[in-house]
């Protein structure tokens, strides 16, 4: 085994909202052939773990508070679940990661704290953001979507986008080195790169 | 019922320190968040515990400062809008939990509880519950249930369940009355057992700075008259309107001038109301006015009405006893914990001719309503200081430390 990897992500098939459920699912498959993997989920239902496989393990949480009135009220509280698992996953000497990948702003608060807390590498996955997916004035909400967002920009060890464009957005957007961001489009090489993406996260540590 | 805990059976410990994670404390004071952690957290280290609150911040305060041995760390309140004010709540704690986590990494050792005071910081505190595995420690000064009379939609809803959350999460829940216990066992399902309830504190000292009472009381009242003293939110679970419409009827037995301090919906048709009936050269209403006025008031006046309908605590009763103002309540929540009647206070029905009754009862005889002021005092003195209530809690907070050692949760 080469590395042992938390992965956070908000959805996770069965749970399917976009593309992102079956990016983290192929993501989380190719690595656990030869890494160690736990993907931190979420999922309306009690708490449940899931050994997928001898080196792949899915736990998924319900958020602990319901209901909620803003998506950032929904995360926030669910993101101190995902901060409980990982604890847990690293209070286990055996299973310590030795890197998170959060995708997306949800969860990238509760990287920061395991970050800040246990010294975890920290690696963000950018797959789109929020000042693309909203249009118009920013709306309070969604200033607290970007405020989150680029803590997430700013605390990781290391971004990864999924296309060049995509990190110019990035380093345009939130204002940080072009270094910082690795993109990683679809390629043959693409699970070796983003294996090497995390090693530059733990070096930057 | 929830009974404090069992003061003989706890193990001292020698040194321990308590991180509080609290939206207010001085000088940032919107409600009795505040001042309950700015006195209990100060007692607290007087008692050799070393207390780290983290707080948001206020303009001019420091972001660290010790205030008498309480170290403070003050942090950015997220200044910008918001749709909601849960979301800013949520956004306010991201930050809390960073500044926390920062100071616990370097001093993890050193903190043996987190103490929260309210959902306001449960994000925060269960966050670093989780990663640093101190055990956790709530007090619950309110619920959504009680201060809306019920929960009415999905907002207060959210707000309920993040206070069940938080219950759920904290090794043990403080409440400050017996009534409130009642309040958090029923509309958050917290079990009995894990239920403490440590009433509220008062500092006296204020109330005993020099003053000029005569030339004070000129400002209110003509000497022939007797000063009759209302202190609360102008809202309909004050009562406030009972007080009101009893006015003629104390009126007709003794002359008196009534001050009512506060804001509040309820203030403008109170005033209305008050010109009606003829008495408004008999009530005085100034609005708010600055505590140092009011704890003159307090000691000033012949009588403090209380005429609650709804109370969870009711420091308004600690603050007159305080002062040595006798008291008139309708004993309602936690008031009648703290007062008993014909001993403390009169304790009145809420009804106008029985509250008017009381105070007439009380500005005709001043020796009945000395003795019930100064039992009320001796009552306060031995059960509501802040070092006894700093004890209590100090007791809860080794419970807490024990089991936790007891058991196999750690980092």
């Amino acid at each position: 085994m080469h590395m042992n990897v938390a992965i956070l992500t908000w959805e996770y098939p069965p749970r399917i909202i976009g593309e992102m459920a079956y990016y983290v699912q192929k993501l989380a498959l190719q690595l656990s052939k030869e890494n160690r993997v736990s993907v931190i989920t979420f999922h309306d239902a009690p708490y449940s773990h899931e050994q997928v496989s001898k080196s792949l393990e899915v736990y998924r949480v319900p958020n602990p508070v319901k209901p909620h009135v803003t998506v950032v009220t929904w995360a926030l509280s669910l993101a101190a679940e995902i901060q409980r698992i990982v604890a847990d996953i690293c209070y286990d000497s055996s299973s310590r990661p030795d890197v998170i990948d959060a995708h997306e702003w949800q969860f990238a608060t509760a990287a920061a704290a395991l970050k800040r807390a246990f010294g975890l590498p920290f690696v963000i996955t950018l797959h789109s953001l929020e000042s693309q997916r909203s249009s118009g004035p920013t709306s309070p909400l969604s200033a607290c979507i970007q405020g989150l967002e680029r803590l997430g920009v700013h605390e990781s060890d290391k971004i990864i986008t999924m296309s060049s464009w995509m990190k110019s957005e990035v380093e345009r957007v939130h204002q940080i080195p072009s270094s910082k961001v690795r993109p990683i489009p679809e390629s043959d090489s693409w699970l070796k790169e983003t294996l090497q993406a995390y090693g530059q996260a733990i070096q930057h540590q | 019922m929830a009974k404090p805990y069992n003061i003989n059976r706890r193990t001292k410990l020698a040194d321990f320190g308590v991180m509080m994670l609290s939206w207010e404390f001085p000088p940032r004071i919107i409600g009795g968040i505040a001042p309950h952690v700015y006195e209990l957290s100060k007692a607290l280290v007087r008692m050799g515990i070393s207390v780290y609150v983290v707080t948001c911040d206020f303009p001019g305060a420091p972001d660290y400062e010790l205030v008498e041995g309480v170290r403070v760390y003050r942090v950015d309140s997220y200044k910008f809008p918001t749709p909601d004010f849960a979301t800013w709540t949520a956004m306010m704690n991201v930050n809390m939990q960073t500044k926390a986590t920062e100071v616990l990494a370097s001093i993890r050792d050193k903190i043996h509880v987190l103490h929260a005071h309210d959902w306001l910081v449960a994000n925060a505190c269960i966050g670093l519950k989780h990663i640093f595995r101190i055990p956790l420690l709530a007090t619950i000064h309110s619920t959504e249930h009680g201060r809306r009379k019920g929960i009415h939609d999905d907002y207060q809803r959210m707000i309920s369940s993040t206070e069940a959350w938080l219950t759920r999460e904290a090794w043990r829940v403080v409440c400050c009355s017996s009534y409130m216990a009642q309040e958090v066992k029923n509309a958050l399902f917290v079990p009995d057992d894990r239920i403490d309830v440590i009433p509220n504190g008062i500092n006296t000292l204020p109330f005993e700075v020099a003053y000029d009472r005569e030339a004070f009381r000129s400002r209110y009242a003509r000497p022939a008259e007797k000063l009759v003293l209302y202190v609360g939110r102008f809202v309909h679970e004050k009562g406030v309107s009972l007080l009101v419409e009893a006015v003629p009827k104390v009126l007709h037995n003794i002359d008196a001038r009534f001050v009512m301090v506060g804001e509040g919906y309820m203030k403008d048709t109170l005033i209305k109301r008050v010109d009606e009936m003829g008495v408004a050269h008999k009530v005085h209403i100034p609005g708010f006015l600055d505590t140092d006025t009011v704890r003159l008031l307090f000691r000033t006046a012949d009588v403090c009405v209380i005429p609650s309908l709804y109370e969870p605590f009711g420091i308004v009763a600690l603050e007159a006893t305080a002062a040595r103002a006798p008291i008139v309540t309708t004993g309602v929540g936690g008031l009648g914990e703290i007062l008993e009647h014909n001993e403390s206070a009169i304790v009145a029905s809420p009804t106008v001719e029985s509250l008017a009754g009381a105070v007439t009862k009380i500005l005709k005889d001043p020796t009945y309503a000395g003795s019930l002021s100064q039992r009320a005092y001796e009552r306060v003195m031995s059960l509501y200081r802040w070092d006894i209530i700093a004890d209590s809690t100090r007791s809860v907070y080794e419970r807490v430390i024990n089991e936790y050692r007891a058991g196999i949760w750690k980092p």
